[in-house]
């Protein structure tokens, strides 16, 4: 089943005044597809993609058919600092009450599934950051979500990290077939993933273009054909490439 | 939050603060046997524990019903723009206010009893909690309350999986603040309000002029409080702080 955005807007109400944020969104978000989400930095991307995930409603418009369950991959990770790898991973799991039995094996298939076999009794403070984000994805899986959302979801690693668990979140997108929807900053990242890239406008945030790619997985990430698509996005999100 | 630096740098701090605990503690526990040594006088070792167990259980009691109020009204505080808007200037004010003037007029309401110390003794003591509480809520990640929420923790939940283990820190330092208002109080308290307890009896040997008893008397509450805050807060405050911060 397709995610449906009808004409969102959103504001924002601060001393008074108000704060458009976004503004008339419409987007339909096919199922199975990765989704990028590019915009100037204050453009409204991380509002809406907590909008998607029910965490703040629309001033206006709505999402039509909204996902039972979402998954969603924080920028800084976000994790329960007083848990374990383990129960960090099984958050969402007891929270919707299941058995230790279901529980256990839904989190030793995402330790094994992201990479995190036997760190798993270790609390956040004691991972780097590749291996919180793995965390962080772990997490969000495990509740096997209709929709997986990232907000920049590695821009706090190194560029190595950072590379590393794109092709882990790719490998793991074609064998779940999961919808994603990932908000990126960098044109490379967006070209790299994205069936579709979402640029957004200065703010208030208004859909500029919506852009298919049609280069062939896995990416060719040196060739003409991507670095023209790079360019192209540059050339969006840039104030003046806008006209 | 500054309760909670100095506590850290305690409680994580370098090999010299943890040597300042145990000089304290063989300094308290020298005085102590030279005292004894000194004045030869034996203590009234019934009525010196009795008199501390009185005491302790009405700061416990007091304790219970500090923690239980300051989680409300700090949970209450913050909630909302508006209630912070009333509720914080008025908690701020009611703070100051000096707890002993309550005393004369809980007495004539309650008598000389455990229940007038006990009122003023939660006066004392809720505040340290209260604010650090409100502090700790304040200072939360926004992330990590939505990524509570998202993952399914709402209405009690969220109270019992995200916010009470989010907040233990927050809550240990202000109860070993608070605790330490309690010992300070609950003397004075004692003492006037003539109930019993380590109060009244150290109030006592004051006013009958056994001096050395006196000072032996504090010098054993003085190690026995000690002992409550290296046994129960400091290992709680250590354990709930290890892994507080994700990075």
């Amino acid at each position: 089943m397709s995610l449906k955005l009808h004409n969102i807007g959103k504001y924002f109400v601060e001393d008074g005044h108000h704060h458009q944020v976004l503004d008339s969104i419409n987007l339909e978000v096919k199922n199975g597809e990765f989704l990028c989400l590019m915009g100037p930095s204050g453009c409204g991307k991380s509002t809406l993609l907590r909008l998607i995930a029910g965490l703040i409603d629309a001033s206006v418009g709505g999402v039509t058919d909204p996902p039972a369950r979402v998954g969603f991959v924080f920028q800084n990770f976000a994790l329960m600092p007083w848990l374990s790898v383990y129960e960090n991973i099984a958050f969402g799991l007891r929270m919707r009450s299941l058995d230790e039995n279901e529980i256990h094996q839904a989190v030793t298939k995402q330790i094994h599934e992201v990479g995190l076999a036997g760190l798993q009794h270790r609390r956040p403070k004691e991972l780097s950051g590749g291996q919180k984000q793995r965390v962080g994805l772990a997490r969000a899986l495990a509740i096997d979500p209709d929709v997986l959302l990232l907000d920049e979801p590695f821009s706090a690693l190194d560029t190595y990290t950072a590379a590393e668990l794109r092709e882990d979140l790719l490998r793991i997108w074609q064998s779940t077939g999961k919808t994603i929807i990932m908000v990126t900053h960098l044109s490379t990242e967006a070209a790299e993933l994205g069936d579709r890239i979402v640029v957004l406008s200065t703010r208030p945030g208004q859909v500029v273009s919506i852009i298919e790619n049609n280069l062939p997985r896995p990416r060719p990430t040196r060739d003409a054909g991507f670095f023209a698509l790079v360019d192209r996005l540059d050339q969006l999100i840039r104030p003046t490439g806008r006209h | 939050m500054r309760y909670n630096h100095r506590y850290h740098q305690i409680v994580h701090g370098t090999p010299k603060h943890r040597r300042l605990h145990l000089t304290s503690f063989f300094v308290l526990a020298g005085t102590l046997v030279i005292l004894m040594a000194l004045f030869r006088v034996p203590l009234n070792q019934r009525a010196l524990l009795l008199g501390f167990a009185v005491s302790l259980f009405r700061v416990s009691v007091a304790y219970i019903i500090s923690l239980a109020l300051a989680l409300l009204f700090g949970i209450l505080a913050v909630s909302h723009e508006k209630v912070e808007a009333i509720l914080i200037p008025f908690l701020d004010v009611a703070q100051s206010f000096p707890s002993y003037a309550l005393l004369p007029l809980l007495v004539l309401y309650f008598g000389r009893t455990s229940v007038a110390v006990i009122v003023i003794l939660v006066v004392a003591m809720i505040w340290p909690i209260l604010f650090n509480v409100i502090a700790g809520i304040k200072e939360q990640r926004q992330d990590q309350s939505e990524a509570a929420t998202l993952f399914g923790a709402t209405g009690w939940r969220y109270l019992i999986y995200y916010r009470w283990p989010m907040l233990r820190p927050a809550i240990i330092t202000g109860s070993i603040i608070s605790w330490g208002q309690a010992w300070d109080t609950i003397v004075g308290a004692e003492i006037i309000a003539a109930a019993g307890g380590a109060g009244y009896y150290l109030g006592q040997l004051s006013e009958t002029g056994h001096t050395s008893l006196l000072g032996l008397a504090i010098v054993f509450y003085l190690l026995l409080i000690f002992c409550l805050n290296q046994v129960i807060w400091l290992p709680l405050l250590h354990h709930y702080t290890k892994y507080q911060a994700e990075s």
